[in-house]
């Protein structure tokens, strides 16, 4: 929090130490989270660079005193959004959440071993839909409520649970193929 | 089939997301339903490895360095109306520099070619000067 305050300061006053440290400090941070998002290091590598020019534009508006991420996370999370909306063919929620109950049902035993590896996870969740994998990453990655999902997302807040719900039973049933 | 072995419901109840009435109607159900029970277990160990920092993170690309310096660039082209107007002006008296010079970089694209020979040479080099010239 003190170093945000720093940077923030820094960077209002114009002084280039405070933008390097601003890029330093959360330049992967944003990079992770944009590949989160679009699972591609090419649009990853745009977007990161479209925040941080976006920072540069409003860094002088931002409140000193503030965390530095959750406004950093916004941006990324808007520019990912307006990324996908232009790409209709992404915005599909058709995909892995459409697979079938295992006939039968499920073997507790085997549930209950929970024997995923996070490389198995990682690729399940590549496998998602966009907007269903954003949905995920904000709720448990980020840590954010049901209402604060739907805030970043701009969607009601029925839709976010809806794309959760779709999303964590398409990673259950994939990841249940796998153990 | 009944309403409690709807999967959004499971999912919440292994999320703590059910009221305390549904809650208790869900523990009971499930103690007599096996599927059920294997969801809740799935969903917990789902939202539990969720949670987790990634054990693999996610490499980072040579390119985010040459990143870096195209957008130090930005920066410091945002900042060149500053040296000549009064200290009392506001920020936002510079957007049109920075709008030209957020629009010179933009056009770089990712076309540009790799500044940065390896590291965060150009952040490096910055902060180990410690200066706070533009």
């Amino acid at each position: 929090m003190e170093l945000d305050e720093q940077i923030v300061t820094l960077c209002q006053r114009g002084r280039q130490d405070g933008f390097a440290r601003l890029l330093l400090t959360y330049q992967e941070r944003v990079y992770r989270r944009a590949y989160s998002f679009v699972h591609n290091r090419d649009d990853a590598l745009d977007l990161t660079q479209e925040v941080f020019l976006k920072v540069i534009r409003s860094v002088g508006s931002f409140a000193a005193g503030r965390p530095l991420w959750p406004w950093l996370r916004r941006i990324t999370t808007n520019v990912a959004l307006n990324f996908l909306r232009d790409r209709p063919a992404l915005l599909s929620l058709d995909g892995a959440e459409n697979l079938p109950e295992p006939a039968g049902g499920e073997d507790p035993l085997d549930a209950a071993v929970s024997a995923w590896t996070a490389r198995q996870l990682n690729q399940a969740l590549a496998n998602l839909p966009p907007l269903l994998r954003m949905a995920v990453v904000l709720r448990h990655h980020e840590g954010l409520s049901y209402e604060e999902v739907a805030q970043a997302m701009e969607v009601p807040l029925g839709t976010v649970k809806t794309y959760l719900f779709r999303a964590r039973r398409a990673l259950r049933l994939e990841l249940s193929r796998e153990v | 089939m009944e309403f409690t072995c709807d999967d959004s419901l499971l999912q919440m109840y292994a999320e703590g997301q059910l009221g305390a009435v549904e809650r208790t109607i869900m523990a009971e159900h499930i103690k007599g339903c096996p599927g059920c029970r294997a969801r809740v277990v799935a969903y917990k160990g789902l939202l539990w490895d969720l949670a987790q920092p990634d054990p693999e993170p996610l490499p980072l690309p040579p390119q985010l360095d040459s990143l870096s310096d195209r957008l130090m660039d930005a920066w410091t082209e945002a900042q060149a109306p500053q040296t000549w107007q009064k200290a009392s002006l506001s920020w936002t008296q510079t957007v049109p520099a920075v709008d030209m010079a957020l629009g010179a970089a933009g056009r770089m694209g990712r076309s540009l070619p790799r500044l940065g020979a390896a590291g965060l040479s150009g952040l490096g080099r910055l902060l180990r000067r410690g200066g706070g010239g533009r």
